[in-house]
């Protein structure tokens, strides 16, 4: 927390190819909710937010290296609680289902013996894997366009993304015909902070309640991600 | 389920490169339970549908599946250490075990002793005695013994008159024989024991007496170790969110769960 605060600036690992939570906007800056949250959080603290544009499958492991504060988009997990400090959570993740018109999908069962596509890093894929029945195969690409290119090429019968994401990925691949589905699952999202930095942990959470009570992050998800808030739980 | 990875390796899980996986171990006692692959937890085995051993030895109850669930949550084996009730606390706080999850009351004076995670139950005492006592009123205890398993159980202000005598047991089948003797006059114990011992001892006729206190109940730990107190935090909040604890608690106690308050 000194180290944050004596040099002023407060170091976000972010991935700017998941519109909406993070991408680079018309001016080529950051932008989207992981980044808002960033900036909310810095300002917090009273010092500048700089942002990492760090692939999401090495968002953990980098900052477990010692390399940046703290990290956007971390999904409440088991997986993810032994591998770093989790904030209350910014927001929920609305896990969704998508199909081809001719793999007609209506519930988790229908997706043994299928293939089914999800952008790692996130913390998601072991919730994603949960719900899926055993002849199922989950494979992880870590972008959109690698993703994109294995519906494109059949290895992929469905796409598993979150809900904002898969809004965007929808309409920035129209030519794969991909039709939503369902909800597959749900998740709490929050931010990422090192092992032993309980100041770190207890000043963003106060942060987060902040932004919670008055309104602030239903304002961005409003805005950033077209969906309002939950209730939004603390811990 | 198969599970394939393209691109670059995943981040959370197994998929962590092995570099990092190794970068900023939790401190402490959680760095030395994932390191070892696992955790010693006391259990109470004399706790009712809290603990208790199946005739072919196996351990069960809801405290005692809490418990496992802990082990499955951070990934490693539970080690069980039955503890008696009255050694909960000092074997968490000489360390003999890494947390206690059995039934641990939270109280202003074990607060001094021991960390607790996030409530994730609620308990509530009462003063029992046998109709053939033919006690009607707290002031008829002066100067009579009463039977408990631990002090924890009386609750801030039990407004029990100053001539009671205590008397510890190490389980409410000897406070049974305690009472049946005329040797006490009433037993501390839980609303959900109290009535378990009513359908297991019709002849005793037992009867409340009193409400005693209301507590919250949480897995303890030993102070100093705020790695573990997170991580232990996070998973009450996802038990909460996914139902675990009301599953657990609609299994052992047979309706549903009360709501828990938070600290």
């Amino acid at each position: 927390m000194r180290r944050i605060l004596e040099r002023g600036r407060l170091e976000v690992f972010v991935s700017l190819g998941v519109p909406p939570f993070g991408f680079f906007d018309g001016t080529g800056e950051p932008a989207g909710f992981d980044v808002a949250i960033g900036r909310l959080l810095a300002e917090g603290l009273g010092v500048r937010p700089v942002f990492r544009n760090v692939p999401p499958s090495e968002r953990i492991g980098r900052l477990r290296a010692g390399e940046g504060d703290v990290s956007a988009n971390v999904a409440v997990s088991p997986e993810a609680a032994r591998l770093v400090l989790l904030t209350s959570p910014v927001t929920r993740a609305d896990i969704v289902l998508a199909s081809a018109v001719r793999h007609v999908m209506r519930r988790p069962a229908e997706l043994e013996g299928h293939a089914v596509g999800v952008l790692g890093g996130a913390g998601l894929e072991g919730s994603v894997a949960e719900t899926l029945p055993a002849a199922a195969r989950l494979l992880v690409y870590d972008s959109r366009a690698e993703l994109a290119a294995a519906c494109e090429q059949g290895l992929v019968e469905a796409v598993v993304l979150r809900r904002p994401v898969m809004t965007r990925f929808l309409t920035d691949y129209p030519r794969l015909g991909l039709t939503h589905r369902f909800t597959l699952t749900r998740r709490w999202m929050s931010v990422g902070v090192r092992f032993g930095e309980h100041d770190v942990l207890r000043a963003l959470n106060s942060l987060i309640f902040l932004a919670r009570t008055s309104g602030r992050l239903a304002a961005l998800s409003d805005i950033l991600l077209g969906t309002p808030q939950p209730d939004l739980p603390s811990f | 389920m198969l599970l394939a990875r393209r691109a670059l390796p995943a981040l959370v899980g197994a998929a962590v490169p092995a570099l990092h996986a190794r970068a900023n171990p939790p401190g402490g006692a959680l760095g030395r339970i994932l390191a070892r692959g696992r955790i010693r937890i006391g259990v109470w085995l004399e706790g009712g549908p809290y603990g208790f051993r199946r005739p072919d030895g196996t351990l069960s109850g809801m405290e005692v599946e809490t418990a496992r669930d802990i082990a499955r949550f951070l990934g490693v084996t539970a080690e069980l250490v039955p503890l008696p009730f009255s050694e909960r606390f000092p074997m968490v706080q000489r360390g003999h075990v890494d947390i206690a999850c059995a039934l641990m009351l939270i109280t202003p004076a074990r607060l001094r002793q021991v960390a607790f995670a996030a409530p994730h139950g609620e308990f509530t005492t009462v003063l029992a005695t046998t109709r053939h006592l033919q006690l009607t009123s707290l002031a008829e205890l002066d100067g009579r013994r009463i039977l408990t398993l631990s002090n924890d159980m009386l609750g801030d202000d039990p407004g029990l008159p100053p001539g009671v005598q205590f008397q510890f047991i190490a389980s409410y089948d000897e406070a049974i024989a305690l009472l049946h003797a005329e040797h006490a006059a009433a037993v501390v114990l839980g609303l959900n024991t109290f009535r378990r011992l009513a359908l297991a001892h019709p002849e005793e006729e037992l009867r409340i007496l009193a409400p005693l206190g209301e507590f919250r109940y949480a897995v303890a730990l030993p102070q100093g170790e705020p790695d573990l107190l997170r991580f232990l935090n996070t998973w009450v909040f996802l038990r909460e969110q996914d139902e675990t604890f009301a599953s657990l608690y609609e299994t052992f106690m047979g309706g549903p769960r009360p709501d828990v308050s938070r600290l």
